[in-house]
């Protein structure tokens, strides 16, 4: 009795080799891995079926006749096809391997038919609860609990009676056992392809979303470099230069010059947020403030007219957009320099003749943020050394490692320590001053400036 | 570890949404979905808490000012308590200072509030 529980284990066994080769390859086949992915077709169901309809009868052929009746690994396939592709699968195998084994004949034929086709309807169910493949440890007890369910149903129908009780007696042992561990390797293999499938989704994905931003940052940083000016303009008796430096994600800072007539007119402005949506903004503000023209001494006009087009045209006020800007009107004969401020970081004037640093306030609110607001506007007269030093936040509020801000007081000795120096030294110099401050640290803003040095 | 938190709280019917850390580009976006997530639970007065606030870039400005936009066409507000130096000079030199209702602390506001109403 035990040798034979052993022997007939070990041929159920073998068969069970045979089977995981042929999962091996159906786990790695487009058919299976369409399922897995819920893209199930009817071509991919149909060659499932005929699969597990085939390693069921597999399992049938090399099952081992005890009395006349067959002890076997039958109804591993339709299990497995059903826990793993559904009612369709499994029921379709189970179907196959019923048509087989009732041809066989034999007084357990109709038992074992059933069983079967149970086996596929069932395990197609516990996947359908699941809604996809139940789990290692789920389907080795399901496949276990059936097997030992097969052997009541054999019990229940097959006659003669005594006959029945003999043949379970003998293969209930080496059924539940290859069954259990055929499904145990089968489970392992699909689970393994499962987690395979997931953690390349993710990856896909993430590469998918990385690839997506990268572009973004390209598009953004391209519309910001076309919309800022070519070159700097000449205006006789004054030395100038700019630069942006754009953050890694462009911030939408922008400054630029219009000539009208004998003025040389200057805007630095800020927009909110980052990326594309802030370059837009820019590129729209930019146009509107070039639009808006007004004589040297309109400035606050200039951005009452700004702030009504932008709040008219880009809905603003719903996406809570805003853009600071600094506007002014240099007049290059009376040196007369007119200004109005939308909440933009006050520009810096060092006088020279009393050597001491003056700022250039703000006069309104952020252009975007409501309709009809008003503007003041200032007037100051340039003389031969005084320098403007238009900025923005990104200058100020740069970090350090020890979470510092360069902050305006570091960049009012910064311009103080460089007076002496052209337009481009002081810029230069101050850029100096803030990256040895920063230390390497990552830039998060754009930064922007112009320097304007009245000559003699 | 996140460079923002918050903490969402409920005093008496108000939503109070307590801020720590940095408001930037990046921790904006999880500021605007907490009040974008109230807003649409038909929310129409919020109190932001800022006392733990210690920077607020544009970006973070731009989500604070559409909530408030959303609220007032709702007939609602966005209430503002306990701004740090930084972060007041942020509102007051943009000039969104004039369109918020900013209190020194989180009582004063709900007070405003219960006498409102």
């Amino acid at each position: 009795m035990v040798t034979s529980l052993v022997s007939n284990s070990l041929v159920l066994l073998q068969a069970v080799s045979v089977i995981v080769v042929a999962a091996l390859l159906i786990s790695r086949s487009r058919y299976f891995t369409e399922i897995l992915d819920g893209r199930a077709t009817w071509k991919s169901q149909l060659v499932l079926v005929l699969f597990f309809g085939a390693v069921s009868i597999y399992g049938t052929i090399i099952g081992i006749n005890v009395w006349g009746a067959i002890i076997n690994v039958r109804d591993l396939g339709p299990l497995v096809g059903g826990l793993a592709c559904g009612p369709v699968v499994g029921v379709g195998a189970g179907l196959i391997s019923a048509a087989f084994r009732f041809s066989e004949g034999g007084f357990t034929a109709l038992a074992c038919s059933i069983a079967a086709t149970l086996a596929g309807l069932l395990g197609g169910l516990a996947y359908l609860r699941k809604g996809r493949f139940p789990g290692v440890v789920f389907s080795v007890i399901f496949a276990i609990i059936f097997e030992l369910f097969h052997m009541v149903l054999t019990l229940a129908i097959s006659r003669p009676f005594n006959l029945a009780q003999d043949v379970v007696e003998e293969a209930a042992g080496p059924m539940v056992l290859a069954n259990g561990a055929g499904m145990l390797i089968f489970a392992f293999i699909i689970s393994n392809v499962i987690t395979e499938r997931e953690t390349k989704r993710e990856r896909d994905s993430y590469q998918l979303e990385l690839q997506k931003k990268q572009a973004e940052l390209m598009v953004a940083a391209d519309i910001q470099k076309s919309f800022l000016p070519e070159k700097i303009p000449f205006l006789k008796g004054f030395d100038i230069t700019a630069t942006t430096i754009p953050a890694r994600e462009v911030g939408g800072d922008f400054y630029d010059f219009i000539i009208q007539d004998e003025n040389l007119q200057l805007v630095i402005a800020d927009v909110s947020g980052k990326g594309v949506p802030a370059a837009l903004f820019m590129a729209l503000s930019r146009t509107i403030v070039r639009v808006c023209a007004t004589p040297h001494d309109r400035a606050a006009e200039r951005l009452s007219c700004a702030n009504n087009m932008i709040v008219a045209d880009s809905r603003s006020v719903t996406s809570g957009m805003f853009v600071t800007l600094f506007f002014a009107s240099l007049n290059q004969k009376d040196r007369s320099l007119v200004y109005a401020n939308a909440g933009h970081n006050p520009p810096l004037l060092y006088r020279v003749a009393a050597s001491s640093i003056e700022t250039m306030e703000v006069t309104g609110v952020a252009l975007g943020m409501r309709a009809d607001m008003e503007y003041e506007q200032r007037q100051v007269a340039l003389e031969s050394g005084d320098i403007l030093l238009l900025y923005t936040d990104g200058i100020v509020e740069a970090m350090n490692d020890k979470e510092e801000l360069f902050g305006q007081k570091r960049l009012r000795s910064s311009l103080a320590a460089a007076t002496e120096l052209s337009a481009q030294g002081i810029l230069d110099s101050i850029l100096r001053d803030l990256r040895q401050f920063t230390e390497g640290e990552e830039q998060s803003d754009d930064i922007t400036a112009i320097v304007i040095k009245a000559e003699e | 570890m996140s460079k923002m938190e918050i903490i969402q709280s409920l005093i008496g019917d108000i939503p109070v949404l307590s801020v720590s850390g940095k408001i930037d580009a990046v921790t904006s976006k999880d500021l605007e979905a907490a009040l974008i997530g109230l807003i649409d639970q038909n929310k129409k007065f919020l109190l932001v808490n800022m006392e733990k606030v210690e920077f607020l870039s544009s970006s973070g400005l731009r989500v604070l000012m559409a909530s408030l936009n959303k609220l007032k066409h709702k007939d609602g507000d966005l209430l503002l308590a306990a701004l740090q130096p930084f972060v007041r000079d942020v509102f007051f030199m943009t000039g969104a200072n004039r369109f918020f209702s900013i209190y020194p602390s989180q009582g004063e506001a709900i007070k405003s509030l219960q006498t409102q109403s």
